[in-house]
């Protein structure tokens, strides 16, 4: 049975230098930290990479980040791992529980984050199942 | 790039103006932003309105408690955007991409956009590091001509 948690989050996002790789024109990586609240009380670290391009609309970034807090109630660590990538303007986005990354009460999770933003709020909605672990 | 010294934000005072006033009638400047310089009575209208509009967030950019430049939020259109304008003495120090990341813990509005003249590679770095890609292309005029100009992206995240 799928499962909606809900609520605002906040985030800062801070540049880090690049790491190691030749300085390229059109790389970003930044340290993520953010704080959930509402049906997730939790704060998550994480890293993003951005690689823009020379054509205007077409973008792709990664980030993954470690949640820690409670979820409904449970409590434990789990990972979110951001895919987004613009084509030419059109945005796609997915935001998805790595596999099996659930600990403590969180083993098992799985399950899909979406973004919102209104009026300048961001919020989030995180539709999810705990199974048995293996 | 040297990236010492200590960069903090705070909020906009009147003893700033004259400064900004100076900063942004730099002839180099204006070239790199592809942004004209505005005379006396024009700046002080602009920041009037500008400080009185509460929409706008803006804050002082501090180098070394000097002030270095500003950096402003406002909508657009219906966009969010972000811009910034260093003093021409304080370039080359990293101070922008500090500057501009303290700024994006400060205001919350996502997807975000940033107007960067096509040749300031400088300023599209900045913007860069902070997470913006681009995402579309305009010509503005400029000094009599038309200047390629960059409409930069952050996502939410």
């Amino acid at each position: 049975m799928t499962t909606r948690a809900s609520g605002p989050f906040e985030v800062k996002l801070t540049p880090q230098a690049p790491g190691g790789e030749p300085e390229s024109a059109t790389l970003g990586r930044m340290s993520i930290d953010k704080q959930f609240h509402g049906d997730l009380e939790a704060t998550s670290r994480g890293q993003m990479l951005t690689a823009g391009t020379d054509v205007p609309g077409s973008a792709g970034y990664v980030a993954m980040e470690r949640v820690t807090g409670t979820l409904h109630g449970r409590s434990g660590t789990f990972v979110l791992q951001h895919s987004g990538t613009m084509t030419r303007g059109a945005p796609q986005l997915a935001i998805t529980v790595v596999s099996d990354s659930g600990t403590g009460e969180l083993t098992g999770l799985g399950g899909k984050m979406a973004i919102i933003i209104a009026d300048g709020k961001h919020s989030y909605e995180l539709d999810y199942t705990l199974a048995e672990a293996p | 790039m040297k990236t010492t010294g200590d960069v903090r934000l705070r909020d906009v005072m009147a003893d700033d103006l004259p400064i900004f006033f100076e900063q942004q009638l730099d002839p180099d400047a204006n070239d790199m932003a592809a942004f004209p310089a505005r005379d006396r009575k024009a700046f002080a209208a602009h920041w009037e309105k500008v400080l009185a509009d509460d929409s706008v967030t803006k804050k002082t950019i501090l180098f070394d408690g000097h002030v270095a430049g500003n950096i402003v939020s406002f909508e657009q259109s219906g966009d969010p955007l972000v811009g910034y304008w260093i003093g021409k003495n304080y370039w080359g120090k990293g101070i922008a991409t500090r500057a501009l990341s303290e700024f994006l813990g400060q205001i919350s509005a996502r997807p975000l956009y940033a107007h960067v003249a096509k040749h300031n590679v400088a300023s599209i770095r900045v913007l860069e590091k902070c997470g913006f890609t681009i995402y579309r292309e305009e010509k503005v005029s400029y000094a009599g001509g038309e200047v390629e100009e960059l409409v930069m992206r952050l996502p939410a995240i």
